[in-house]
């Protein structure tokens, strides 16, 4: 399970560090950098898959667009660490140079480790080691990081837990009912960032994981019975759903779908998947509120790590305190235009409306733009460069 | 009549001795803002409530908290045109007490008073701008629950600025007391002149009982507009218990 990431460098993302526990839930004024925290762990997660170009491309950005306007430096760093199935603590460290499109330098280490000479993967652009072997010259080109090249045998199996975990992280933070609807082809077996390919990855589920599937999705609409995908012409593959009403059995097709159920559809097929954490922007979206006790339900039970951002204090109000506690992370903008995040009831007055009322009833009654003006004076008072200078004030 | 009081600690309504969220008489332990409160029932009511035994009963910031968390009832409407933010919080707890007040009129057969304080402004409570919004909060949480015997005490910003403006001289207005920060590590804090005034820092027992006798006379205190509300109020709800007749329109 990843714990936390620092990432400096991406986007409006300075100098951040999001605590990752099972569930998490990112609240945040529009603007204040809650989709580039989801797009940089999908960043992180394509250093490992090794396509940064393909990335690029299909989210139609340049690589000019990555970097923190308002930084000086060039590379995009960050820190993460990792808990692997046994336990240990792996922190993967890095650099990524813009120019060569490759992490400059990588490291992995066992945060537990006493010596920093116990590396399990170290490079630094030009040779690399693993598990403190003697290093070999990188002879080749790569794409983001060196890991995503190298082959599964040669990685010791923490750092290729971690590599694959990375690797699995799905980014839905695009979901969109245009891109739901349409048609793919048979080769696609995965679905998109948008929610695209959705017809041709249901396709591929078959036998007992679709009926478990179509028994989640009745949760959420009772009449649904079953969804059919058709091979068409040239391998593109039709959605529909069939319902029933009454004694009538009733086909939908994909085009004519209401959104919140294609929206619900896509978050069911990857909250079942192999993937180790799932990003997700907006989840109320195109969803009326009787199903959102359900959705929040079927999100906290999934086996996989879950990053949420919301705007809906509905949502909010269905998590239980304690879990709201750890999970709600808010995202607020300094003056200079960078991101921060702080645990959101870990602000005093905030906690002391959880003590009366709801979280999602805390969060509604709360003006974000005062609270993020005093996140910022909060900020000043922790910041040891402000506090030096107020010293030195002082002692003028 | 009884009085049923909240407030945030031992310096303005006063704390429980036995570690019970509601506690009354010896376990209970007035802070000077409910000196203050009693002196002036004194004066309109004829008696003093803090020596009469269960007249006047106290209930923790927690206890409140947790009333309002078990609650069913329907919290304050989200959202809207002309509703302000930030006011959640105050409107569950005036709630909570005119419940509990509404409670205990009806078990002891008495008219029950209640007195709910805030300071408007503490290191807890910012944004402090809100006094108005915070103010119709309360009133309207014991509205919520047709208990009409409410009465918010919020001082702008905080107890102290109260206090320090009985300190002062002079019959002029002292409403600029009202704009000192309610920050406590502010260099020129409510907090820090009450302590410069006193010569060293009092607790909340010195405190309450320099109020037994300070100040003489209100004047000083009618110029702050936070006070004069609750002073405004407190009379009004007084006047309709003790003389429900007289304040009838």
């Amino acid at each position: 399970m990843i714990k936390s990431i620092r990432i400096i460098n991406f986007k409006s993302l300075g100098d951040v560090t999001l605590r990752l526990d099972k569930f998490n839930c990112l609240i945040g004024m529009n603007g204040a950098g809650k989709s580039s925290v989801l797009q940089a762990i999908d960043f992180m997660s394509q250093l490992m898959l090794g396509d940064v170009s393909g990335w690029l491309a299909q989210r139609g950005w340049s690589i000019g667009d990555l970097n923190c306007k308002v930084r000086k430096e060039s590379n995009i760093t960050f820190h993460v660490n990792f808990q692997t199935s046994t336990g240990e603590i792996l922190t993967w460290t890095g650099a990524f140079n813009r120019t060569l499109m490759r992490c400059s330098m990588e490291v992995i280490v066992d945060q537990a480790a006493l010596k920093q000479t116990d590396k399990y993967f170290y490079s630094d652009g030009k040779a690399f080691s693993i598990d403190g072997k003697v290093g070999q010259a990188i002879a080749f080109t790569f794409q983001g990081s060196l890991l995503s090249v190298l082959k599964d045998s040669e990685l010791p199996e923490n750092v290729f837990e971690f590599r694959n975990a990375l690797r699995q992280i799905r980014s839905l933070e695009l979901l969109s009912p245009h891109l739901l609807r349409k048609s793919a082809r048979s080769s696609d077996h995965d679905i998109g960032t948008g929610g695209e390919k959705l017809s041709a990855y249901l396709d591929n589920i078959k036998g007992k994981r679709k009926e478990a599937l179509i028994v989640l999705l009745k949760r959420f609409y009772p009449t649904l019975t079953d969804f059919n995908v058709v091979s068409q012409r040239s391998g593109w593959k039709k959605l529909s759903v069939i319902e029933i009403f009454g004694d009538q059995y009733l086909e939908t097709e994909a085009s004519h779908m209401n959104d919140g159920l294609l929206r619900i559809l896509a978050v069911l097929t990857q909250a079942d998947s192999d993937r180790s954490l799932i990003l997700l922007d907006e989840i109320e979206n195109g969803i009326n509120q009787e199903i959102v006790e359900t959705l929040v339900e079927t999100l906290l039970a999934s086996h996989q790590q879950m990053l949420v951002t919301t705007h809906s204090p509905l949502i909010l109000n269905y998590l239980e305190d304690d879990l709201a506690r750890e999970a709600v992370q808010f995202i607020y903008k300094t003056p200079k235009g960078e991101s921060r995040i702080r645990p959101f009831f870990g602000i005093p007055r905030i906690d002391d409306k959880l003590r009366v009322m709801g979280p999602g009833d805390a969060f509604v009654d709360t003006d974000l733009k005062s609270l993020t003006q005093e996140c910022i004076e909060l900020d000043q008072q922790t910041d040891p460069t402000t506090q030096a200078k107020t010293a030195s004030g002082d002692g003028k | 009549m009884k009085l049923l009081i909240s407030g945030e600690g031992s310096s303005d309504i006063g704390t429980c001795n036995n570690a019970q969220g509601v506690c009354m008489d010896e376990m209970f332990s007035p802070g000077p803002m409910t000196i203050w409160l009693t002196r002036f029932l004194l004066e309109w009511a004829g008696y003093d409530l803090l020596a009469i035994p269960e007249a006047v009963v106290f209930v923790s910031e927690k206890t409140l908290a947790q009333d309002a968390k078990q609650s069913t009832g329907r919290m304050q409407a989200l959202r809207g045109k002309g509703k302000q933010v930030e006011t959640g919080l105050y409107f569950s707890n005036t709630r909570q007490l005119g419940l509990r007040a509404k409670v205990m009129s009806r078990d002891d057969d008495v008219p029950v008073m209640a007195v709910f304080f805030r300071d408007t402004d503490g290191t807890r409570s910012a944004p402090g701008q809100l006094w108005q919004a915070k103010w119709d909060s309360m009133l309207n949480g014991f509205k919520s629950v047709e208990f009409d015997r409410g009465v918010p005490m919020l001082p702008k910003p905080k107890s102290e600025v109260w206090l320090l403006c009985a300190t002062k001289q002079g019959n002029h207005s002292h409403e600029v007391l009202e704009n000192i920060s309610g920050n406590d590590q502010s260099p020129n804090s409510a907090k820090a002149q009450l302590d410069q005034f006193f010569g060293e820092h009092q607790s909340a027992t010195q405190l309450a009982e320099w109020c037994q006798t300070n100040p003489v006379d209100w004047s000083k205190l009618m110029t702050l507009p936070s006070f004069k509300a609750f002073y405004d109020r407190l009379q009004s709800v007084v006047k309709a218990i003790v003389s429900p007749m007289a304040a009838l329109p």
